[in-house]
């Protein structure tokens, strides 16, 4: 199922979730991402990075507010394609 | 303008080059001993192949073992000191795809330990603690209550809350840790006396959102001024933090572990 970190981290990355995953899945390029990732083939719904989340920014992926539904593929393609899901992050923080 | 729904969903997600990323790796420990509690608890005792990573009583790691060649892992609190063999307490859900495996683990068997982490932590400065745990969520306190012997001057109650006897999963570390210490209470409570593991029982009887303010002022703790550390079921732990807040425990003096299942 995976979860996924949304807009509420941009610009905060506050990294509480880094903290507390048990399987260290979650991560960025600090001082090149403006927001954290989960990798999704890594995550076993735990659930422990959104109840320490203090931004509420990260949901399970079948919770993630329409919205932003959109960064449960950022979070996915960051893996593979940093690049491509920063660009369509700045496409998601502008629209 | 306004955006049209998830447009990138139906996007596909880049294939990832060559390996996956940080595969989880092999076997690093090997179980010691494992001893059932009743009929759905097992205490495990796992010693790592090198030396242990340090870490912080209430900490957890995830436990795993590979099943048809994926890597299944759950994260599990410490319920022991640096310095000795892991100790971990498994609730066995039986349609699950690892706790079985965990239960049916004997010594010699090889798991894969991930690192500790997590937040729920002894904070300093308190004049009295409070550690409250339903189930398996005693296991954290266990490891808090072991760090507190550096701290011996403060006072501190263990209460562990289950639903029968057989399920007082460390019940002879904290008997002896109680008795280290003046100010220092074991408080075993069953809420269903009527189940097995109960004959002979003269303890404690309720669920501990309803006994703890009682045995917290027995102990001659202040409720308001002092500090509590919960771990358990979410409805358990939202329970015993709402009988806290009731008699005067300010909200930032409540720290909370939940797991849901």
């Amino acid at each position: 199922m995976s979860y996924v970190i949304a807009q509420p981290c941009v610009d905060h990355m506050d990294q509480a979730c880094v903290q507390v995953c048990p399987v260290d899945c979650i991560t960025a390029d600090l001082g090149v991402d403006r927001k954290l990732y989960i990798d999704p083939e890594a995550c076993i719904d735990c659930g422990a990075c959104e109840s320490a989340c203090p931004n509420a920014a990260i949901f399970r992926r079948d919770r993630l507010p329409e919205r932003w539904a959109d960064y449960a593929w950022v979070d996915a393609a960051w893996f593979a394609d940093p690049d491509a899901a920063r660009s369509v992050v700045l496409e998601l923080l502008t629209a | 303008m306004i955006r049209p729904g998830p447009v990138r969903l139906s996007r596909p997600i880049p294939p990832r080059a060559g390996q996956r990323r940080a595969a989880p790796g092999p076997p690093n420990a090997t179980v010691r001993e494992a001893t059932r509690h009743g009929r759905s608890i097992v205490e495990l005792v796992v010693e790592p192949d090198d030396r242990p990573d340090p870490f912080e009583a209430g900490q957890y790691l995830s436990l795993g073992i590979e099943v048809e060649g994926r890597l299944v892992q759950r994260p599990y609190s410490i319920a022991s000191s640096p310095g000795e063999p892991y100790r971990f307490a498994i609730r066995l859900v039986p349609e699950g795809l690892l706790t079985p495996r965990l239960w049916a683990l004997v010594p010699g068997d090889r798991l894969r330990l991930g690192r500790p982490r997590g937040l729920f932590r002894l904070v300093e400065g308190c004049r009295a603690r409070l550690l409250l745990g339903t189930g398996t969520g005693i296991a954290p306190l266990v490891a808090m209550a072991l760090a507190l012997d550096s701290d011996p001057g403060v006072p501190a109650i263990v209460l562990h809350g289950v639903r029968s006897a057989d399920e007082l999963v460390f019940s002879e570390r904290l008997r002896r840790w109680s008795a280290r210490g003046p100010g220092r209470r074991y408080v075993p409570a069953i809420s269903r006396p009527g189940e097995a593991g109960h004959s002979g029982w003269t303890g404690e009887v309720g669920r501990l959102d309803a006994i703890a303010g009682r045995v917290a002022a027995e102990a001659g703790i202040d409720v308001p001024a002092a500090v509590a550390y919960l771990c358990g079921s979410r409805p358990a732990v939202d329970a015993i933090a709402g009988a806290l807040l009731a008699a005067g425990m300010p909200a930032a003096a409540v720290h909370r572990e939940a797991f849901d299942s």
